[in-house]
């Protein structure tokens, strides 16, 4: 109805009930929650209240307002470049020492402030009270309680937001945190030469905020203010001087005034009234189980157990109903479609593929309610602890470990399942190695070709590659961290936060938000993959053919109907279906591309299997299934396209080509979602040239070495 | 440099507490203990230590935080 618009950003430490908060104050109508990490664009949402149309711009969660993580980047250069109206600062009441650390730097950035003292009935629990209306004149803004899981206080919060709008008084109420004397003497001469720099672009408190920074050695503050000479080192000297009267770091000497001013503002406002039988709170009797030297690491196995055992036996069922559905639409769409190029394309290209892909919704969700779960209930941070020792060793974080294991599922959702990774480095190699776990759809080519040379030793093969799997990503892992992701070792610093019951709607929203991005991805690469595949394969319609198949036909249909013309008929189908594969754009493509193969031992109908799988690793064996003209309909367990496969490959040959299989590039899917999460093509194209030479290298090793032996 | 005789968080015992002295190593790693509480006089209580000895879970300014060995030896407790 009006236009009066106003601008909140909602900052405060992860795990402080941030989203949640967010969730309540919005109704949740269009959730957006977790931040995505790489894509930094920052999504705002629209609350109706009083009249005012509030714009609530969700930060990621932070402890600090330094320049080290990209999260901070963002909630720093928002605040302080795009000025919000109102910061609202959501506290975590059960620890507010911490939290108020990173209010103490959002004093200095001189926005209004509104205080959420969240999760009261925790800090209850805990045997502590805090008088609000202290604390509130103190902190200089209202601080209301709220329990944001129960949506308390949430209509209060937003109460607050208008009345400070209505009241026009936009503009900070000036406090300070007061540090040393010989601190805040620096302070005024480097906030003196900042606002000579800089005539009339600050306000005063703008200034001593960048003066802190610059103090504080922040390294995005110097880079801005790096055309200033004079300032940069004007600010040397004076950390110079400050650090040897002190004989302390500059950065040590503010934090411990901040954590000096916070301390003496809680012992004000915070009474205790310590009860010893509750201080053995429910966390700990947890931990104490969970996070048990010997029981802890079992009990996260079974864990992990149950969580693929229910994605598996419970995810059959829906599977079952996708499968059944989409055949149902692809006869009926066939039905009505004229025979032609189009109905084609639709049956056989689109359908065929989309569907063969969103068969796999059920396990995503089912995977993503457990980890959402384990997420939103605290042990998530519990697993990475138990982990963290081992696959430290491996150059990855403790958080690496679930999404690995996930890998063995689909390598989407795994790579999804990293973003509960901070560290970038750590993250970006949990990512880069996630598409060697050998994912559920190559599983069908192993069974087909352990099946067809090593028939008494199927299973062990099989085994022998799910192991050699998890050895090259490891080994990966290794490499990576030591020579081609940038960046320090990150400390394994991190909050085990205390468990919560997760609220369902939390648990339905994380659910929606990873399926939402799967169809998302359906719809895009897989659709446009799946075109391409077909268009190449169908294409050019007129080939010039060895056989006059029309005429050969016309002359099986001539003869009386019996079982062996029907078969004859069947299998001159199934011949002129081959010969047009190999003769159609992508065979053209495979003869081409078969020369860099064929030193492993691949003929062109091993490079276009391997070209296909590129779509979905599942394609590969459907491929060899019209490649040995057996009709498509032939699957993994078909003995006939065994029999034809080892006619024409040697078992050593066959080894290199699984493990070819195993290692070579991620699908269309895998590639569409590493772009999107580590940010950028050239991981992709690293990612595509690093395992193709990997492929390549060890396919060769087996061909050369099991050729000399054999 | 820690030598024998300094006691860093990586010596307490379990339930055991220290106070913090000092932080060594990088000013990267400073400034992300500093925002965690990890500051001059804080008091640190030995929680849980993972399976393999690291890392260890830390009871500080009531909340849990937990830290790699590599690091807690940088922190430095008042001499016991």
């Amino acid at each position: 109805m009006t236009n009066k618009t106003i601008t909140v950003a909602l900052v405060g430490n992860p795990n402080a009930g941030k989203t949640t908060l967010s969730n309540a104050l919005t109704g949740a109508k269009d959730s957006v929650g977790n931040y995505p990490r790489v894509t930094v664009s920052k999504r705002a949402r629209e609350i109706q209240h009083k009249g005012w149309t509030i714009k609530l711009v969700d930060l990621p969660g932070i402890y600090s307002l330094t320049s080290q993580s990209p999260e901070e980047r963002i909630g720093r250069d928002f605040i302080q470049d795009e000025r919000p109206d109102i910061v609202l600062n959501v506290l975590d009441a059960g620890s507010l020492d911490r939290s108020l650390f990173l209010t103490t730097q959002l004093i200095e950035m001189g926005r209004p402030r509104i205080y959420a003292l969240n999760m009261v009935d925790e800090m209850r629990k805990k045997g502590y009270s805090i008088d609000t209306a202290s604390l509130s004149s103190m902190l200089a803004g209202p601080v209301i309680e709220t329990v944001a899981t129960k949506k308390q206080g949430v209509t209060e919060l937003l109460d607050a937001v208008v009345a400070i709008a209505d009241s026009g008084q936009l503009d900070d109420k000036p406090l300070q945190v007061p540090y040393d004397g010989h601190l805040e003497d620096a302070i005024d001469r480097v906030q003196k030469t900042v606002a000579e720099l800089h005539p009339g672009e600050f306000e005063s408190v703008q200034s001593r905020w960048m003066a802190i920074k610059l103090l504080e050695g922040d390294d995005e503050m110097l880079r801005r203010e790096g055309e200033h000479g004079l300032l940069i080192e004007m600010v040397r000297r004076e950390r110079f001087d400050l650090s040897h009267t002190h004989s302390d770091e500059v950065e040590i000497m503010f934090a411990d005034a901040r954590y000096g001013f916070i301390h003496g503002l809680l012992s004000e406002v915070r009474t205790r009234s310590l009860d010893p039988e509750r201080r053995l709170s429910q966390t700990r009797l947890l931990d104490g189980v969970l996070l048990h030297r010997t029981l802890g690491l079992p009990l996260f196995l079974f864990f992990m157990w149950l969580m693929f055992e229910t994605t598996f036996t419970v995810g059959a069922y829906p599977m079952d109903w996708i499968d059944a559905g989409v055949g149902v639409f692809s006869e009926t769409v066939a039905g009505i479609l004229p025979d032609g190029m189009v109905k084609d394309l639709i049956v056989d290209g689109i359908i065929a593929g989309v569907g063969g892909t969103i068969i796999f919704l059920p396990n995503i969700v089912i995977l993503f309610f457990f980890l959402a779960f384990f997420s939103e209930s605290g042990y998530l941070a519990r697993s990475a602890f138990l982990l963290d020792r081992v696959m430290h060793t491996f150059g990855l974080h403790g958080k690496a470990f679930i999404p690995l294991i996930m890998g063995f599922g689909c390598n989407v959702p795994a790579i999804m399942a990293t973003r509960t990774i901070e560290s970038e480095k750590a993250r970006l190699i949990a990512i880069l190695v996630n598409p060697f776990m050998c994912c559920s759809a190559r599983l069908p080519v192993f069974i087909l070709f352990a099946g067809a040379f090593f028939a008494q030793w199927a299973g062990t093969i099989v085994f022998m590659i799910y192991m050699l799997s998890i050895v090259i990503a490891l080994g990966s892992a290794i490499f990576l961290s030591k020579y081609v992701v940038r960046g320090g070792d990150e400390a394994f610093v991190m909050e085990l936060p205390p468990y919560r019951m997760p609220s369902l709607s939390a648990v339905l929203y994380h659910m929606w938000d990873k399926a939402k991005d799967f169809l998302k991805k359906v719809a895009g690469v897989i659709l446009v993959g799946s075109t391409v595949l077909w268009f190449m394969q169908a294409f050019p319609k007129e080939v010039a053919w060895s056989v006059d198949y029309d005429t050969q036909f016309a002359a099986l249909e001539a003869q009386a109907e019996s079982a062996e013309r029907d078969a004859a008929i069947a299998k001159l189908a199934n011949e002129q279906g081959r010969e047009h594969l190999e003769k159609s754009y992508l065979g053209t493509v495979a003869h081409t591309v078969a020369p860099i193969f064929a030193p492993l031992g691949f003929d062109w109908r091993d490079t276009t299997a391997i070209l296909t799988g590129l779509v979905a690793k599942e394609v590969v064996v459907a491929s060899y299934a019209v490649i040995y003209a057996q009709g498509a309909e032939e699957t993994e367990e078909s003995n006939s396209l065994r029999e034809a496969l080892a006619a024409n490959m040697n078992p050593v040959v066959a080894l290199a080509f699984m493990v070819f299989i195993l290692i070579y590039a991620p699908c269309v899917a895998t590639i569409a979602v590493i772009r999107r999460e580590a940010g950028g093509w050239h991981w992709v194209g690293f990612s595509v040239a690093f395992s193709m030479s990997l492929a390549w290298l060890l396919a060769f090793g087996i061909t050369t070495i099991g050729g000399a032996i054999v | 440099m820690s030598n024998m005789n300094t006691l860093t968080l990586a010596d307490l015992k379990p339930g055991q507490e220290g106070v913090v002295q000092m932080i060594n190593g990088t000013a990267d790693l400073k400034r992300r203990l500093s925002a965690l509480g990890l500051v001059n006089g804080v008091k640190v209580t030995l929680g849980h230590t993972a399976p393999l000895g690291d890392p260890r879970a830390y009871e500080v300014l009531d909340y849990t935080l937990s830290l790699r060995n590599e690091e807690a030896r940088k922190i430095v407790l008042q001499g016991a």
